[in-house]
């Protein structure tokens, strides 16, 4: 059963996601970006799994939920890592 | 606990440390709008986690409000996170092209400001480079309305701002006027503006640039200054090329004619004589228009100017008078020069004539020397001069002075400011000629009232192993030629060759007669027995003399010539510079007398009764 909330979340994170495509040559000038973009991409395949598993493989699919924000979490640290390594306002 | 719970535990683990390496030094990185929305993610993405851990562990389903309102918040922080990087990107790209544009603004010659559209020249805007170019800072000029009027020199002010005023109302324009820097020192300024309207078509403001056109301008006059004397001393040569020419033709026939008549009639020889002086006279006017042309072949040798200056003392007190008097200072030690000593003894006592009629009532004539070291200083502020070593001849005296007005004609020929009849207004050209042939510089400083003073600068020179050019005597006209040697004579003029032609074969010597370059080669083809090739430099139409030597050494690399000219191009003095040990020359118009000795000394023959000592050969230093 498809719950309301979820189909919501994940329609905003592929709106998200259009925005981010429209956006991306302008994107592109942040560093070390792809470790961004790899992060927003784990959640988002998350929220997917969640509006997934309420049509087959719940179990499995509910792990691969966590498991991804749980990976996009990972990314945002390394990003924040990298930035705070540089200990400097970054530049374009 | 089970797997998920585990999960969410990394997860949390991550999001806090990510949160916490942001709070330490997130903000420095960031900036503040970017390290805000960071930190609102993750730590919504922490509660998320903790949530997680507690639904999956202990509370199962006791947190669904706050995990529901957690899942819509999440991309909607990451959409804010991704617009703020964006937002803070274009501020960065916007401070990036202005940083920019302010170093190009600064680093441009010109000074860039904006002043305010109501025609009062109350400035708005001025670019930082306004210190360094003009010596003000900027709310200098832009706090005070009446900056401008104030700087614009006062003879400037009323004529530059109707033009701005006219100029302005016409969309943009350029004006040029000179502008007080903050030392005193007036500039010549090019003020380019354009009128910025708005949407209505309003004038909004003027923006324009000021730039310093004070040393283009001088560069502009001298050179102008420069093409105008080069075109008149074109003009000057050309002429005094064909006036030397047929001068040379009534000199020699005068002579040869004095020497037919002999003693036999005293009236008409006292005639003979009168126009033989007149016809000098016209020829060292020739002389003083090819050297202002600087065509004039220099009998160029290392000379010590000390010495030339020492020698004149004397005899420049007599000329100029008793009320007048001389004073010499030569520096010890100078450099020597390579010039012609005749020529530098002309310009000193021309300079010194010229003093002595800006003083009536008498006064002091100082003539100093001086090695002078021009280097790129100097250069900054005459850009027409290569720096390097210089000795300087300076001729200083107490007279009137002269106007700024006469200080840029007087070099050129025939403008005197002396009475009709009393000069010929070639004295000073001539000078620079000379001067200007030598390589070296001219500069003259006059106050009205307070005196002139010209400075001739000649590049330092040091004598190669000592060599010099050996002063000739004249070898007597009744000396018997030495039979048996050939002459090749080339002149392309009929009325010359056929004068030089009857004085050659009275001499005694074979005479061989071309009327140009091929014809010359033919007879040389021959009789290759020629021992003196005579020809005149300059032979307009066809193969000059230069080229004609050239190509007859190619047959007889040993061949001596003799070289008569009065119109010496540029081109052939210079390479008359490199000195084949084989080239003399004679200067045009010759009297037989001159054509005798330079016939006996190029070819090496020793006068009959001019003593034991061999006829020097020349050389030149």
């Amino acid at each position: 059963m498809f719950e309301e909330r979820e189909i919501i979340t994940l329609l905003l994170g592929v709106a998200v996601l259009a925005f981010i495509l429209w956006r991306r040559k302008e994107l592109n000038d942040l560093p070390h970006i792809n470790i961004l973009l790899i992060g927003y991409s784990a959640f988002l395949a998350g929220w997917l799994f969640t509006v997934a598993e309420s049509l087959l493989w719940h179990d499995a699919l509910n792990v691969l939920e966590h498991l991804s924000i749980a990976a996009g979490s990972v990314f945002l640290l390394a990003w924040c890592r990298k930035i705070s390594a540089a200990g400097k306002r970054f530049t374009l | 606990m089970t797997l998920t719970a585990l999960i969410e535990l990394c997860g949390l683990l991550a999001a806090s440390g990510a949160a916490g390496l942001l709070l330490v030094s997130g903000r420095r990185a960031l900036g503040r709008e970017v390290h805000f929305v960071f930190m609102a993610l993750l730590l919504v993405m922490v509660a998320n986690h903790a949530i997680g851990i507690m639904e999956w562990s202990i509370m199962p389903a006791s947190f669904d409000v706050v995990s529901d309102f957690s899942g819509f918040l999440l991309p909607v922080l990451w959409f804010f996170l991704f617009h703020t990087f964006l937002h803070d990107l274009s501020n960065r790209e916007i401070a990036k092209a202005q940083t920019r544009l302010r170093h190009l603004v600064s680093s441009s010659p010109s000074i860039i400001y904006a002043m305010a559209g109501n025609g009062k020249r109350s400035f708005t805007y001025a670019s930082e480079n306004l210190r360094e170019i003009l010596g003000y800072a900027s709310p200098e000029m832009i706090d005070d309305p009446g900056f401008w009027a104030s700087c614009v020199h006062p003879e400037d002010v009323r004529r530059a701002g109707e033009e701005i005023d006219r100029q302005i109302e016409q969309g943009a324009g350029t004006v040029e006027y000179r502008f007080r820097r903050k030392n005193g020192e007036y500039l010549l300024i090019s003020d380019n503006f354009r009128v910025v309207r708005d949407e209505n078509g309003q004038t909004t403001e003027v923006v324009g640039s000021w730039t310093d056109i004070t040393a283009t301008r001088r560069l502009e006059e001298t050179l102008l200054q420069s093409q105008k004397i080069d075109t008149v001393g074109r003009l000057a040569s050309g002429i005094a090329h064909d006036f030397n020419n047929r001068l040379t033709v009534i000199l020699g026939n005068l002579q040869l004619l004095q020497r037919k008549l002999g003693d036999s009639d005293t009236a008409v020889a006292g005639m003979i004589r009168m126009a033989v002086s007149a016809t000098e006279g016209a020829a060292g006017l020739a002389r003083r228009l090819l050297s202002f042309s600087r065509s004039r072949h220099l009998e160029a040798r290392i000379i010590d100017i000390n010495e030339l200056i020492s020698g004149m003392g004397e005899m420049l007190q007599r000329t100029l008078g008793e009320n007048m008097k001389v004073i010499i200072s030569p520096e010890a030690g100078l450099w020597p020069v390579k010039a012609d000593w005749n020529l530098l003894e002309n310009a000193l006592l021309n300079l010194a004539v010229n003093a002595r009629d800006a003083m009536p009532e008498g006064g002091r004539l100082t003539i100093e020397t001086g090695n002078v070291t021009l280097g790129e200083s100097y250069r900054a502020r005459h850009d027409y001069v290569q720096p390097g070593d210089y000795v300087m001849l300076s001729v200083t005296d107490t007279g009137q002075g002269m106007s700024s007005e006469i200080k840029q004609h007087i070099f050129e020929p025939f403008f005197t400011t002396k009475e009709e009849g009393k000069g010929t207004g070639l004295g000073l050209s001539m000078i620079y000629g000379f001067v200007k042939q030598s390589g070296g510089y001219l500069e003259i400083y006059s106050e009205e009232g307070q005196g002139t003073s010209i400075k001739l600068y000649l590049p330092r020179d040091m004598p190669p192993g000592g060599t010099a050019i050996v002063r000739l005597e004249t070898i007597p006209d009744n000396a018997t030629a030495v039979p048996a040697r050939t002459i090749l004579l080339v002149e392309n003029d009929a009325a010359i060759r056929e004068m030089a032609a009857t004085q050659i074969t009275d001499m005694g010597f074979r005479l061989l007669a071309a009327g140009n370059g091929p014809e010359a080669l033919e007879l040389l083809a021959q009789h290759p027995d020629v021992d003196l090739l005579f020809t005149d430099l300059f032979m307009p139409g066809g193969m000059t003399g230069d080229e004609l030597a050239n190509r007859l050494r190619e047959r007889r690399p040993d061949l001596r010539v003799l070289f008569a000219s009065g119109f010496a191009p540029r081109a052939a003095a210079d390479r008359h510079g490199s000195d084949h040990p084989n080239d003399f020359w004679l200067s045009k118009p010759y009297l037989p007398t001159a054509l005798r000795s330079a016939i006996y000394r190029a070819l090496d023959l020793q006068p009959p009764g001019a003593g034991s000592d061999p006829p020097k050969r020349r050389q030149s230093g």
